[in-house]
């Protein structure tokens, strides 16, 4: 395998001069990797490394999906050791990993307690899966009001009080995923598909079911309520959109 | 309201199902214009014709859209020409995505008639012209 091949010229390779140099750069290539879209590629990322302390891909870069059928081996080396170290982090600010380590890493190594670092790193990840908790909620209940506003309209009935506050629910959701929203990016999470996506459709979301609701006051039909339910059924698909490009 | 609907001679093109296609085009149309302006500023060499055309499909639904809360007789005639064009923008992209991929390096608004937008640039349009010819019928009764 191309992993020996390499540890054995490692392993041969005097100390100092172009071998040195390239070492280093060996070392560095971790950090070099693309931003791993999901927990399973990230584990296969660390593991194209090959153990700790072998530097440069064992193997050509492959991704999970692209080395299928075969199950992509990835060996689980400590937390927070070894040169696949700065993937790993990557993938744990990315809220990928399990908080309080790797899956299946070695129990307690990054658990809660172990330093301001473990801690801070906790935190972080419970807001981020605040985020994860308020995609799907505010989506369900989008579709929640869109049903309701849709039995409205079936009934040939304009949009009232109740709505208004169901509506005003929703947006409230909304406008919590906004702030949780900045609030990670602030703490410098990066979402997967981009900042500025990712912002445009934490405003979109917001605005959506609000535009719709004074648009509806004024239509005091069966029209209005129509509105309204396709507000919600496009604020769920704006969910969905918004959940793949915080995820990447 | 009021003032609106007093107006005489002015077709009133947001009342009912008219209010439910202003919301619709004015979704494509934040959808489709802050989608290529983000895309042509940060990418535009990756895809340029797909970009292009995405651009183009907001700016008619910024017409349309105007046409539609402005009202009025001109307007609706101008929203229905748009409308047809918007149709055969959406069938002739729509197509072209599918017998030429290669030419589509990223997706538009009209990629596959309109699918990443659950078909609704291709039902849009259809619906628009249906609602504003019928709005054309019930004018000399109103």
């Amino acid at each position: 395998m191309g992993g020996e091949r390499l540890r054995g010229d490692r392993a041969a390779a005097p100390p100092g001069g172009a071998d040195e140099e390239e070492a280093e750069r060996r070392q560095r290539r971790p950090e070099e990797v693309a931003r791993p879209v999901g927990l399973v590629e990230a584990e296969a990322t660390a593991g194209r490394f090959g153990p700790a302390g072998c530097h440069g891909p064992a193997r050509p870069p492959v991704r999970p999906s692209e080395a299928a059928p075969g199950p992509v081996p990835a060996p689980r080396p400590a937390p927070g050791a070894g040169a696949h170290a700065p993937v790993r982090r990557r993938a744990g600010t990315a809220g990928l990993a399990p908080e309080g380590g790797w899956r299946g890493g070695v129990p307690g190594a990054a658990a809660p307690g172990t330093g301001s670092k473990g801690a801070r790193f906790l935190r972080r990840n419970k807001v981020a899966a605040m985020l994860d908790v308020l995609m799907p909620v505010t989506g369900v209940a989008a579709l929640l009001l869109a049903a309701w506003c849709g039995w409205a309209a079936y009934r040939d009935q304009p949009t009232k009080d109740w709505h208004f506050i169901g509506m005003a629910v929703v947006t409230l959701l909304a406008l919590v995923q906004l702030v949780v929203g900045i609030v990670l990016l602030a703490r410098g999470e990066e979402p997967g598909q981009g900042t500025t996506i990712f912002v445009a459709y934490l405003l979109g979301s917001f605005a959506c079911v609000p535009a719709a609701a004074f648009m509806s006051l004024a239509e005091r039909t069966r029209w209005g309520s129509v509105t309204v339910a396709a507000s919600g059924v496009v604020l769920a698909v704006l969910e969905v959109r918004l959940y793949d490009i915080w995820g990447g | 309201m009021a003032g609106t609907r007093e107006e005489p001679g002015r077709t009133r093109l947001i009342g009912g199902p008219g209010l439910l296609l202003v919301w619709l085009y004015g979704v494509m149309v934040v959808g489709a214009v802050s989608r290529s302006a983000y895309q042509i500023a940060t990418e535009f060499d990756r895809a340029p014709l797909a970009y292009t055309l995405s651009a183009v499909a907001g700016v008619v639904y910024g017409f349309i859209t105007y046409t539609l809360v402005r009202g009025g007789e001109t307007a609706r005639r101008a929203a229905l020409v748009c409308c047809a064009a918007e149709l055969v923008g959406v069938l002739t992209v729509g197509t072209w995505t599918l017998v030429d991929p290669s030419a589509f390096p990223d997706a538009t608004v009209w990629s596959d008639y309109g699918m990443g937008y659950l078909f609704i640039p291709v039902l849009l349009p259809l619906t628009a012209v249906y609602w504003l010819r019928r709005a054309r019928t019930e004018q000399p009764a109103s």
